[in-house]
């Protein structure tokens, strides 16, 4: 059911407005580095932006020490040669952000990235339904908390990684449901934006590549299912591999440089291994997996609380679209291609970190919601997409109540999460975060365990 | 032939194989997953029944914080069990005859409101299941099957049997009774006058002769009981606590829990005053649904003695759920165990609400079970995502009433409405 009011002004203007009144919000917590990834990450992007790709033993020690404090060294960098300290995260966001960063407006980075996304949302929905499904959708999207949390935690890259797949693969989206309206230019454009994008998505986060397999399956799919109808498609189908190859062919040439191969990625040099179910034995797996699952959902319904509406909706449109048994299709708006694309998706991310180790470890009770929900943060956009759509058909009373308390509770959570400087309440590191404190003779130290 | 003979058998009594299978998966949950041994509160019932049966009189020789009904249930087991470690099953499997009670008066009653048998009791189950062991470690079952049987009897149309069941239900908690001005409001408008005095005399005389003994023995030990309840202190898990905790971590007002009389409490500012007026609240959030219960009853009905017709019935149904939540909602004391009361009545949600309710509801029960027993230490002691856990919980059934509020239909049954609503239409 429609509000009254049809005018896609007034649709447009109060996305902005909601835009504006989020940004307004995260501008107003002032930035905070909450963990040692947000240190490493702030020296790597000031390192980039001084055009050092890698640091020296002493370079390392010294901004170690400026960092200062206990579990505030550079745990992100890892030693990649005799006198050679590297960044070990995926690279793609220190790097966009390296210009900001020179300015000194980080921020704006992150800020261009939410719009990013908002607009293409915006678009995706408006074509998928309408400008109110739209409007839906990115007030949805922009008070989720952890969205929120994390656009203001500027020197962590799960906010990039939601916003690099989010732009690809909704432009990506876009062009499907639009392949006939668009001409050549605009739909090779459309394409080698979502390509770049996607693959970028990849260098700011590795574990994107399971986003990136699923669209890259849709893609094959969908070039044979054209070849087949004979539709001509091949040519324009290149833009969007030649976008994939023009961020993939950066990230490698970053690899080759500082890894020493194309192939060798940071993460075989990180200081903490980072381990999935699948480097374990059966049942040591499976027990991460189950912690993960007892652990993870309540912070998980903290950080996103859309989940409760969107497990639901996936099922209801799985149901309708003849997954389980055939029945009338109430939701045709959405084809099964782009459904099974964007389910797919959120399985790819849901998937891989249930299966994450580390979080498996901790007491997920104890943590404010975004230190172990924020891996979860790419899957934000598919169920902003499946809700809108779905919730659309209910009545505007019982979807305005149901968008009204996620923004408030958006609202709310965001806020009592970024103005807390540590993660515990009673202001005490539980012994499952206690990372090994840096030793105030870390030079020495340096030298006996790694032999420099 | 063996196949098609299973098949005819299964047609012909599909409802009784449907009921035996959640019989004995409601059966195998009491007794197999949910614990009831090594808990202080079943201790607690097990020390009043002992109390009994060595001849002690309840609020005279030994103080008792609920009504006297409790003690039936109380009771029951321990004329089983000498034992606590005996008493603990004992208790479950009470609480699991409660719960089968229960589901075969869902079934009834979803058959009635022309429901989905299946889906019903699968729900059922599953929100069972989501609030966790508390059902075998509380006697909420108890006033809750109650509650629903009230409902089931004035659903056939024993109306003097619906009133006396919902005096038994307020003798062991006392929220039952106010279903009354639901039937009350229901029977005014349908039958003659006459026909309702019978009625609640009977629930009238049954709560005088069940509570005047203990009266007469104890006047002040019976009397203390329900000041004791009414003298409370702000408990942790009401909505007002719990907006309190959201105001606490926003870096508002600042809150501190203590363990009070019967329960974990909070204090703050603003405790005190908010308890002190949260029966205000309750009075008019209750009399509030009530109004809204008898809005389109407003023009006198058909008179007829017979059963409610399915929609009223399913009327019936969710605005007892919609009270509930309500006065829930509205109370200083929201125990883990309240959550029980509502759990008969949310399959039977019919009307547009009925499947939103569903997953949401299950959530709210997990999340339930969640705060307590799981982290109720990390919440007293004030870590911020049991706090959010808790106001989640609170906002889904707040959300849960909004939606049985806005689903509200007028009762379609009636031809005279429609024939008055239908001019206005024209």
């Amino acid at each position: 059911m429609s509000i009254p009011i049809a005018r896609p002004w007034f649709y447009r203007t109060a996305a902005v407005v909601a835009f504006i009144f989020a940004q307004i919000l995260v501008l107003a917590m002032p930035v905070k580095l909450q963990e040692p990834g947000d240190w490493g990450f702030q020296y790597a992007t000031r390192n980039f932006a001084e055009g050092r790709l890698t640091l020296t033993h002493e370079q390392y020690i010294q901004q170690s020490q400026e960092a200062g404090g206990e579990s505030r060294w550079l745990s992100s960098y890892g030693l990649v040669g005799d006198d050679s300290w590297a960044f070990t995260w995926a690279p793609g966001y220190a790097f966009y952000l390296a210009p900001f960063e020179r300015i000194g407006v980080p921020q704006l980075g992150a800020s261009l990235l939410s719009l990013g996304v908002v607009v293409v949302l915006y678009l995706l929905l408006a074509r998928l339904k309408d400008e109110e499904t739209a409007l839906f959708g990115v007030t949805l999207l922009v008070f989720t908390p952890l969205y929120l949390a994390m656009w203001q935690r500027v020197y962590m890259d799960s906010f990039a990684a939601l916003a690099f797949c989010g732009m690809g693969g909704g432009l990506y989206l876009y062009y499907w449901l639009s392949r006939d309206r668009l001409g050549v230019r605009s739909s090779a454009a459309v394409l080698l934006a979502a390509g770049f994008l996607l693959m970028a998505s990849v260098g700011v986060r590795y574990t994107n590549i399971a986003i990136f397999v699923v669209f890259g399956v849709h893609f094959l799919v969908m070039t044979v299912r054209l070849h087949r109808h004979r539709v001509r498609f091949l040519p324009i189908g290149l833009f969007f591999g030649l976008g994939i190859a023009l961020s993939g062919i950066g990230l490698l040439a970053y690899q080759g440089r500082v890894f020493g191969s194309f192939f060798n990625s940071g993460s075989e040099f990180a200081q903490f291994g980072i381990r999935f179910a699948w480097d374990y034995q059966l049942g040591e797996g499976y027990g991460i997996v189950r912690r993960n699952i007892i652990s993870l959902w309540v912070p998980l319904l903290a950080a996103l609380p859309i989940i409760l509406a969107a497990a639901p909706a996936f099922v209801v449109a799985a149901y309708e679209k003849g997954f389980f048994f055939r029945r009338t299709d109430n939701c045709p708006e959405l084809p099964v291609h782009i459904y099974r694309v964007i389910l797919g998706w959120a399985v790819a991310v849901f998937g891989i970190y249930v299966m994450y180790d580390w979080t498996s470890f901790q007491n997920g009770a104890r943590f404010l919601f975004p230190l172990l929900t924020r891996f979860y943060l790419p899957a934000l956009l598919p169920m902003v997409v499946i809700v809108a759509l779905m919730l659309r058909r209910l009545s505007a009373k019982l979807w305005g109540s149901v968008l009204a308390v996620l923004v408030v509770l958006g609202v709310i959570f965001f806020i009592q999460v970024a103005r807390i400087q540590v993660y515990f309440a009673d202001g005490a590191t539980p012994p499952s975060l206690s990372l090994p404190a840096m030793p105030a003779n870390i030079s020495a130290v340096l030298s006996e365990e790694c032999g420099l | 032939m063996k196949i098609d003979v299973g098949l005819a058998f299964l047609r012909r009594y599909w409802l009784w194989c449907v009921v035996a299978f959640f019989a004995v998966l409601h059966i195998f949950i009491f007794t197999r997953v949910f614990q009831s041994i090594d808990n202080a509160d079943v201790e607690l019932y097990f020390n009043y029944a002992s109390n009994i049966m060595s001849g002690q009189i309840p609020y005279r020789d030994f103080t008792m914080e609920y009504p006297p009904g409790a003690l039936l249930v109380f009771l029951l087991p321990r004329l089983f069990a000498s034992t606590l470690e005996v008493y603990g099953p004992a208790f479950a499997l009470t609480m699991l005859a409660f719960d089968l009670a229960c589901l075969f008066m869902i079934i009834s009653l979803a058959r009635r409101l022309k429901l989905a048998v299946v889906p019903t009791l699968i729900i059922y189950s599953l929100v069972v299941i989501s609030v966790g062991s508390i059902g075998v470690q509380r006697f909420d079952f108890a006033p809750a099957a109650l509650s629903l049987a009230a409902v089931f009897a004035f659903g056939r149309g024993n109306y003097k049997s619906s009133w006396a069941l919902v005096a038994v239900g307020t003798l062991i908690k006392l929220y039952p009774i106010a279903l009354a001005p639901l039937f009350l409001i229901y029977q005014w408008r349908h039958q003659p006058w006459r026909s309702i005095v019978a009625p609640v005399l009977v629930c009238g005389a049954v709560l005088v002769c069940a509570m005047l003994p203990f009266f007469v023995l104890s006047p002040s030990g019976f009397t203390n009981a329900f000041s004791l309840q009414s003298g409370r202190n702000l408990q942790i898990e009401s909505f007002y606590a719990s907006l309190l905790f959201m105001s606490h971590a926003l870096g508002g007002s600042t809150v501190a829990v203590f363990f009070g009389p019967v329960s974990w409490d909070m204090t703050s500012r603003y405790a005190a005053g908010i308890a002190s007026i949260s029966l205000v609240a309750m009075f008019f959030a209750a009399a509030t649904v009530y109004y809204t219960y008898f809005l389109p009853y407003r023009w006198k009905q058909a008179i007829s003695v017979g059963p409610p017709e399915p929609p009223a019935l399913g009327r019936l149904v969710n605005f007892s759920l919609l009270l509930v939540i309500v006065l829930l909602m509205t109370s200083k004391v929201v125990s883990t165990q309240f959550i029980v009361w509502l759990l008969p009545f949310v399959p039977l949600v019919s009307g547009r609400a009925r499947h939103a309710v569903w997953p949401i509801f299950i959530v709210a029960g997990l999340l339930t079970w969640y705060i307590y027993p799981l982290h109720y230490g990390d919440l007293y002691d004030l870590y911020v995502l049991p706090m959010q856990a808790l106001f989640l919980r609170n906002i889904i059934l707040i959300i849960i009433a909004f939606w049985l509020w806005e689903a509200r239909e007028p009762e379609l049954g009636s031809e005279e409405m429609m024939e008055r609503l239908l001019p206005n239409c024209a």
